[in-house]
């Protein structure tokens, strides 16, 4: 067996047997308490997470949160981009929006959260917390890359006389991709974490934050911690195959020519 | 026909160049020679078109193609050698691409790294590769065999040399026996 499978091997034990610790923990913690109002077993969260997944309700509520969140996510992404190739070019769009992403930045999720019950309505409001919250990020890390791209590169491609699309995928790309993908695994995470909060509080009908906020009101620790379990495991599939995704592309873009 | 008039050109307080003229006729093959800090680069990027003098005249035909390697080998690191070079051309020719790589002693294997992981002199010579597939009419060598090995420089001036044909040619080195190599012209500045 190769050196490098082995010290694999390894990391996976380790990572598993440290899941398992912290199982125990929780475990200990619940009969600890004695009550499964304040905390219950990871055995009867499992329980209840394996009854919610036959309930017609939960896909609904996933597809619901899923669809907002990741629009916002995905909007962001698109207008993200945009802004940080156009403000790269512009100084006057990179000097207005730079107030905007400071505040977005420094004010408390709550507060825009609040903000926008009042404006829009609770029903598409983890759509915009989502945009909120990605876009600052998408568009400082890709205006940072193509801010450190490499101006010699770009002349090089002027003498040449290669034309703009091509610079685009050959020069541009490939140098502002990994700070995409920096940008886009923070993101993620956090459209998650913003959307889901933004529904606690808005309650809109149907979605995951409404069967959270209806566990908490009725003390169900078993549905909480069974409804959190789903967030975090949609959250983590998703990010998964769309870091995956963009390694594909990166391997793709080095691998031009072969 | 490429023409420099009585062109100067200064860095902050440092001037550079000092009514500088020079006629490089069509198809012509000259070397620029002189000690460091006399200005060569500063001649090729103002045919270049990368900065103005700031006084005197640069003109060349409108629209000329031009192959160069510059100081730095400005490489896209991420991408391989074969990407590089195909960014410049007009058509996609992998086979005329490994041709030539090869010639040059990068190796199909070698080809198809990241540019980031080649050696200085293998950087360099891809980026002889990318000028010459350009087909330019117009060939602009900055010191383009520093870093390069003796064993294989002399098959790599024969390749410039072969390019050179039928192309102006202007090349910047130290070294009067590269320029006499590829047959041109050695003028002083």
């Amino acid at each position: 067996m190769k050196a490098s499978t082995t010290f694999r091997n390894k990391k996976i034990i380790y990572k598993i047997l440290a899941i398992v610790f912290w199982l125990l923990v929780w475990e200990g913690v619940a009969r600890a308490a004695g009550s499964e109002l304040i905390i219950c077993s990871p055995l009867v969260a499992l329980k209840r997470l394996c009854e919610l997944v036959t309930t017609p309700e939960f896909g609904r509520a996933v597809l619901f949160s899923s669809v907002r969140i990741l629009g916002g996510f995905f909007s962001a992404l698109f207008l993200g981009i945009a802004f940080a190739a156009l403000s790269s070019r512009f100084a006057v769009i990179k000097t207005l929006l730079e107030p905007i992403t400071s505040v977005i930045k420094a004010t408390p999720v709550a507060s825009f959260i609040i903000l926008a019950i009042i404006w829009f309505g609770s029903r598409n409001l983890s759509l915009f917390i989502s945009f909120l919250m990605v876009f600052p990020v998408i568009y400082l890390n890709v205006l940072e890359g193509i801010e450190r791209t490499d101006r010699g590169l770009v002349e090089m491609a002027r003498v040449f006389g290669v034309g703009r699309l091509k610079t685009l995928a050959y020069i541009y790309f490939p140098q502002v991709l990994p700070f995409l993908m920096s940008g886009c695994s923070v993101a993620l995470g956090l459209c998650w974490k913003s959307g889901v909060a933004a529904e606690v509080i808005g309650i809109p009908t149907g979605s995951v934050g409404e069967k959270l906020y209806k566990a908490k009101l009725y003390f169900e620790t078993g549905d909480l911690l069974a409804w959190t379990a789903v967030i975090i495991l949609v959250s983590v599939i998703f990010e998964r195959l769309f870091m995956l995704l963009l390694k594909l592309i990166r391997k793709k873009i080095e691998g031009v020519g072969r | 026909m490429i023409s420099l008039k009585n062109v100067s050109k200064s860095f902050g307080e440092q001037r550079v160049l000092s009514g500088l003229s020079l006629d490089i006729p069509d198809g012509g093959r000259v070397a620029l020679m002189g000690r460091s800090g006399a200005g060569k680069t500063t001649v090729l990027n103002l045919i270049m078109g990368i900065f103005p003098p700031d006084s005197g005249e640069v003109s060349l035909p409108k629209g000329i193609k031009i192959g160069a390697v510059f100081q730095e080998d400005r490489l896209v690191e991420p991408l391989n050698a074969v990407a590089n070079c195909e960014m410049v051309m007009k058509e996609r020719d992998r086979k005329k691409i490994l041709n030539l790589l090869n010639e040059l002693g990068i190796g199909e294997e070698l080809a198809k790294k990241p540019t980031g992981e080649l050696s200085g002199g293998e950087k360099r010579r891809v980026a002889i590769a990318r000028a010459i597939l350009r087909e330019p009419e117009l060939l602009i060598m900055d010191e383009p065999f520093k870093g390069i090995d003796e064993q294989t420089l002399p098959r790599v001036i024969g390749q410039v040399g072969l390019a050179a044909a039928g192309r102006t040619l202007v090349l910047v080195t130290h070294s009067a026996e590269e320029a006499e190599a590829i047959g041109c012209e050695i003028i002083k500045i």
